[in-house]
């Protein structure tokens, strides 16, 4: 990742990153502490070499690193930052879970809760078949079983 | 191509928990994994966070036939009205006048005295051993002394049918041990509440481990220490203005909230009030226009039929009137700033009947009772702490 063109306070000093696909990231310390993980290694002192992760592949880590970046920004405003923020989430399912995971895996609190706000959002006003569609979850219950637990609810369930 | 399948079940958790209990209850459907996380005692969805945002809870009750019984919930994170069915009225047939609700109970206080849990899997009936003193419309309270068992406390509301009532036994005041399954006496209620001891003229409220009794147009207030078992001396609680209130407790605040008079006309405002001095200041006022849309008529005693109930961060205050279908709103208290914010509460569901008593109060609702709730008795009804 280039650096930045925003004029950032920064302390000079730069992480290498390594992705699962072997592609390599050079990010400015100030922007890869929004990773808890990351925090941790820069206060401990970090090696000279890049820091693999094997968790994550170079297109997501990209996403992750452009979010970070813009998070890290001291003159943006909040307002900003949710409009951004609402158009960075606003993708596929499949770039969506591995965002997820991605933060989940590199302890970025915010994002993480950006993305799962997100999949709960798709859950929201969805009937349960609409729910198993999007998500492609299979109906395990037997009709039995299935027509037991609406019983038990049933005043939640309908409009 | 990662699919949601990818997610460990922690994840799954974890955004599970971000949903309200209804759209939870449509999930728990939708698979057998959802509904084993769902349903789970340690699931984490936002309603069983403390207190912070209660149900609202009406319960109409129709005089000429029991088939027109209405109840009905809000839940204030999703902003929308559920009917509840029948069996919401667990009790045979609920007289109106000994039927009340208080944190996830129903109960029925004459001429027996049990309870049920509200939205409860199992809407068992759990009947006490009898009441020293037979009681219609007291005041009550429920809280866990060191048990995951339920403690009862009733005040006032003292009624002996053809008999009068000598002031001390209406003063009276019992405590439901439920290992014993017995009531135990306690020092009564100060002799400034003898007139006017039912939930009519009374509000209460249960903090800091006392249960505060206060006067509703009398603004006399005294506060029982549940563990000592002593009544506080009795004083007066009374904002300028104020002509009547209702004492209601907060996450971390006693409040006070009524209609208060001042030459611009009448408002409906909120105090916090200090539990160990019953100092009074000023938190919050009712947008005038807010007020005014819960009442019809111009009429000098329209407010007579505001009720204010509340708990955790949210007040909700209605009009107990059938005529606009029993619009209400509710106050959200922010706890870190304070700030109140005031919103009306959607429409009840139509049909609503005319009912010739509404019960309403605020509880927090449990959904691993709703889903699951063991087919045991109390033992198994999640404790839905003060």
């Amino acid at each position: 990742m280039s650096s930045s063109s925003s004029p950032m306070q920064s302390t000079g000093r730069k992480l290498k990153l390594k992705s699962k696909d072997d592609e390599t990231f050079e990010v400015e310390e100030a922007v890869a502490v929004k990773s808890q993980i990351f925090k941790y290694m820069v206060e401990d002192g970090v090696s000279n070499g890049p820091i693999p992760l094997p968790n994550v592949n170079g297109k997501t880590l990209a996403r992750v690193l452009q979010w970070c970046q813009k998070h890290a920004d001291p003159t943006i405003t909040e307002d900003e930052l949710n409009k951004y923020d609402a158009g960075f989430i606003d993708v596929d399912q499949a770039v969506l879970y591995d965002l997820l995971m991605a933060a989940n895996y590199l302890n970025i609190e915010e994002l993480l809760k950006l993305a799962c706000m997100r999949v709960a959002d798709m859950i929201k006003g969805k009937s349960p078949d609409e729910i198993r569609r999007t998500f492609n979850i299979k109906n395990d219950f037997t009709p039995e079983e299935e027509e037991e637990v609406r019983k038990e609810n049933a005043w939640a369930l309908g409009p | 191509m990662t699919e949601f399948s990818s997610l460990s079940s922690d994840l799954t958790e974890h955004i599970l928990s971000l949903l309200p209990i209804p759209t939870l209850i449509i999930a728990s459907t939708v698979c057998k994994i959802w509904h084993s996380i769902i349903s789970s005692p340690t699931f984490p969805s936002a309603s069983s966070r403390p207190h912070s945002r209660p149900w609202f809870f009406l319960y109409g009750l129709h005089n000429t036939s029991s088939k027109n019984h209405q109840s009905f919930a809000y839940d204030p994170l999703s902003d929308i009205w559920f009917r509840l069915p029948c069996s919401s009225f667990p009790f045979p047939s609920p007289t109106s006048s000994s039927f009340l609700g208080s944190h996830g109970f129903l109960f029925i206080t004459a001429p027996l005295f049990a309870f049920s849990p509200i939205l409860h899997r199992f809407s068992n009936i759990f009947t006490t051993s009898p009441l020293n003193y037979s009681r219609v419309n007291p005041l009550l309270g429920v809280f866990y002394a060191n048990s995951d068992k339920p403690r009862f406390i009733v005040v006032g509301g003292v009624r002996f049918i053809g008999n009068l009532v000598d002031i001390e036994e209406r003063l009276a005041v019992e405590i439901y041990d439920p290992h014993m399954d017995s009531w135990e006496i306690c020092p009564p209620l100060p002799a400034d509440f003898r007139s006017g001891n039912s939930s009519s003229s009374l509000s209460s409220a249960l903090f800091g481990g006392k249960f505060y009794v206060f006067g509703i147009y009398s603004c006399f207030v005294s506060s029982f220490d549940l563990e000592k078992r002593v009544w506080s001396e009795v004083q007066t609680l009374r904002p300028p203005g104020v002509i009547f209130s209702f004492m209601i407790s907060c996450r971390d605040r006693l409040v006070l909230a009524g209609i208060c008079n001042s030459p611009q006309g009448s408002s409906f405002n909120l105090w916090r009030i200090d539990e160990n001095t019953m100092e009074f200041s000023e938190i919050a006022i009712m947008p005038q226009d807010l007020l005014y849309s819960l009442f019809d008529s111009d009429e000098d005693d329209k407010f007579a039929s505001l009720k204010c109930v509340g708990l955790g961060d949210l007040i909700y205050v209605f009009n107990e009137e059938y005529h606009k279908r029993y619009p209400a709103c509710v106050c959200e208290v922010s706890s870190e700033s304070g700030k109140c914010n005031w919103r009306r509460v959607p429409r009840l569901p139509t049909p609503v009947n005319k009912f010739h008593k509404v019960i309403s109060f605020c509880s927090t609702v449990s959904l691993y009772n709703m889903l699951r709730g063991g087919e045991e008795g109390v033992d198994e009804v999640q404790a839905m702490s003060e």
